[in-house]
């Protein structure tokens, strides 16, 4: 049993890394972003593709580079001023992960990805916990606490922070909302690859892995019934948690539900106030 | 007789005319018919999307969920216990509607960013429920051997005007239903929530009946999908089924009757001539993107030279007759 929640929390340590940026871009932007899973996917296949030392370099330039352009796409919306919700630009992410999960197919095919996972187990009691699944949950602690620190210390966490209370009122205030915001793009979707450079590297992922990423990242986001990055991050463990116990309890294959059960279940209840929530109806 | 004209005439004659010219072309060949089918069929399922999305202001991407719900009821009574189509027909309908209006309390209620969210979630766990299903669903295999349809058979002929047959219907009482008390109210919703609560429109209860509706329509695509195919999986009925779906209506035009047919077609013949369907999704997705950012009301609503003159003097194009501007009435279609 110790060992299932241990697995469950090194899987939950890669899942809060989906989920961190996927809430700091619904805080600061109002909008989800449904390419997270993609950012992840891409890290992952190009750290695969490229192998250690490199790999990983080149896998979060690519994933912030796909941040960018879902940034300037979000801008884009703004410029044209065609947006009367928030919910196209929703749907303009929706569309650019299928677009990037066809151009992975194209070029990598259906095989699996993975990267050689860090070798080595240490016994704990009667558990045996890897090597790699401790390394995915101090890397994932790790970065949780330098984002913490961005968000809390640094001018430019400051601005993003600014723009999730108010965006209205700290344009009033000079800060530049519209990069800041962009700029939120780039940083998250860099920490959604790391997160699937740790996946490549413990679980695996084809090119259809963008879309449950993406579902696990929402329902992490949501599931403690705040928005924000820290219960995002302890939503991230939760979900793997469940994930790993369903996996040991429920029939096979029911595991892969559990996300979506839990999003369904948590918004359904009420227990997210509607006050929490961006798009709301008028 | 002149009211009813008026009202549906326009659409229901574009479609009549875009039937006749699909019928004399299956003629010379008859892959068209299938094509035409195929697009019936994604029509079935994006007319209540554009209906629940376009006039009601709620997304669902569980327009596939519903009509694997719709065909693997049909499937199930007529391999299993010998239930003929045509009476199948009831509960493939029915059972949709009736698990849409029980889970539509709790999450309607849900801005539509969440709620998107939550139905593309309702269909992930049925697919997997379908994958999972054993015996009773087919398992990953399916179901196979479903009975044809009466009166159609395997012909290709027969499918092409039965399909377009129901999607005429489908339309009428779109239009229909717009026109009416409950779809004004239904308009009202959509603009603003408390004001048409403040006018004694009951919106929860509407919302559920439209979502119910909605999930029957779709139930009903999915019946005609397991009997003209004679096979239903999960793979055929899937999460990717619904984005697709909301592919045709945001594409084709989400406040328009006509947009999601519109869509479908695009949709249908794009997937048929492009090359290689793995890069399908770069360019589906691609112009998805393209449309949301320049005609974010669909293809039908495009209108570049007054956008690009909107552009030019700074100011959004100008609305005209036939846009969806604000000189046009509440409960209007385009």
């Amino acid at each position: 049993m110790l060992e299932i929640l241990f697995n469950g929390i090194f899987l939950g340590a890669i899942y809060a890394l989906f989920a961190v940026p996927m809430s700091v871009i619904w805080v600061t932007t109002d909008v989800i972003d449904v390419s997270i899973g993609a950012y992840a996917v891409i890290a992952g296949v190009v750290v695969a593709a490229f192998g250690l030392p490199w790999g990983p370099v080149i896998g979060v330039a690519a994933a912030m580079l796909l941040g960018c352009i879902t940034g300037s796409v979000f801008l884009g919306f703004h410029a044209l001023r065609t947006m009367k919700d928030a919910m196209p630009i929703v749907l303009a992410t929706f569309a650019f992960m299928l677009l990037v999960e066809s151009a992975i197919l194209v070029v990598v095919g259906t095989d699996n990805q993975f990267l050689d996972r860090i070798g080595g187990s240490l016994p704990m009691g009667e558990a045996v916990l890897s090597v790699q699944g401790m390394f995915n949950l101090a890397l994932s602690v790790v970065l949780m606490l330098a984002l913490s620190a961005v968000l809390k210390w640094s001018p430019a966490g400051l601005r993003m922070r600014a723009c999730a209370i108010s965006s209205k009122g700290a344009a009033l205030v000079g800060i530049p909302v519209k990069r800041t915001q962009f700029l939120t793009f780039v940083l998250c979707a860099g920490i959604s690859g790391v997160g699937g450079i740790l996946a490549a590297m413990s679980i695996g992922m084809t090119y259809a892995s963008a879309f449950t990423f993406t579902t696990i990242a929402f329902s992490s986001a949501v599931v403690l019934g705040k928005r924000g990055p820290l219960p995002a991050f302890f939503g991230g463990l939760f979900v793997g948690l469940a994930e790993s116990v369903s996996q040991t309890y429920l029939p096979s294959g029911w595991a892969h539900a559990v996300p979506a059960a839990l999003i369904i279940l948590i918004l359904a209840s009420g227990r997210l106030p509607s006050a929490a929530f961006s798009g709301a109806r008028p | 007789m002149s009211g009813a004209m008026s009202k549906w005439g326009g659409s229901v004659g574009v479609l009549v005319v875009a039937f006749a010219v699909a019928t004399v072309l299956g003629q010379f060949r008859g892959s068209v018919y299938t094509t035409s089918t195929t697009i019936g069929i994604y029509a079935l399922l994006a007319l209540p999307l554009g209906l629940l999305y376009g006039q009601g202001g709620t997304v669902s991407l569980a327009q596939g969920a519903f009509a694997a719900i719709g065909g693997y009821t049909t499937a199930i009574l007529s391999t299993r216990y010998g239930l003929p189509p045509m009476l199948s027909l009831i509960p493939a309908v029915l059972i949709p509607a009736v698990v849409a209006f029980l889970i539509a309390k709790p999450i309607l209620r849900l801005p539509e960013l969440s709620l998107a969210l939550v139905t593309l979630s309702i269909g992930t766990v049925v697919e997997v429920a379908l994958q999972r299903g054993g015996d009773f669903t087919g398992s990953f295999i399916g179901i196979n051997g479903i009975p044809t349809l009466p009166f159609i058979g395997n012909s290709r002929i027969g499918s092409h005007f039965a399909v377009w047959a129901i999607v005429l219907l489908v339309v009428i009482a779109y239009v229909n239903f717009m026109s009416s008390l409950r779809g004004r109210a239904l308009n009202a919703i959509r603009t603003d929530h408390l004001l048409a609560q403040a006018m004694g429109v009951n919106v929860a209860f509407d919302l559920a009946m439209l979502f119910s509706i909605t999930a029957g329509v779709a139930g009903l695509g999915g019946w005609f999908y397991a009997h003209t195919l004679g096979y239903v999986a999960p793979d055929s009925l899937s999460i990717a089924l619904s984005a697709n779906v909301l592919f045709m209506v945001v594409v084709g035009g989400r406040k328009s009757v006509l947009g999601p047919i519109v869509g479908a077609i695009f949709f249908t013949l794009a997937s048929d001539l492009l090359p290689g369907t793995e890069s399908q999704g770069i360019f589906f997705g691609a112009v998805l993107i393209l449309v949301l950012l320049f005609s974010p009301d669909g293809l039908l609503t495009l209108h570049p030279l007054a956008w690009l003159r909107g552009r030019k003097s700074g100011s959004p194009p100008p609305a005209k007759a036939g846009d969806n501007g604000a000189a046009r009435p509440a409960g209007a279609l385009q």
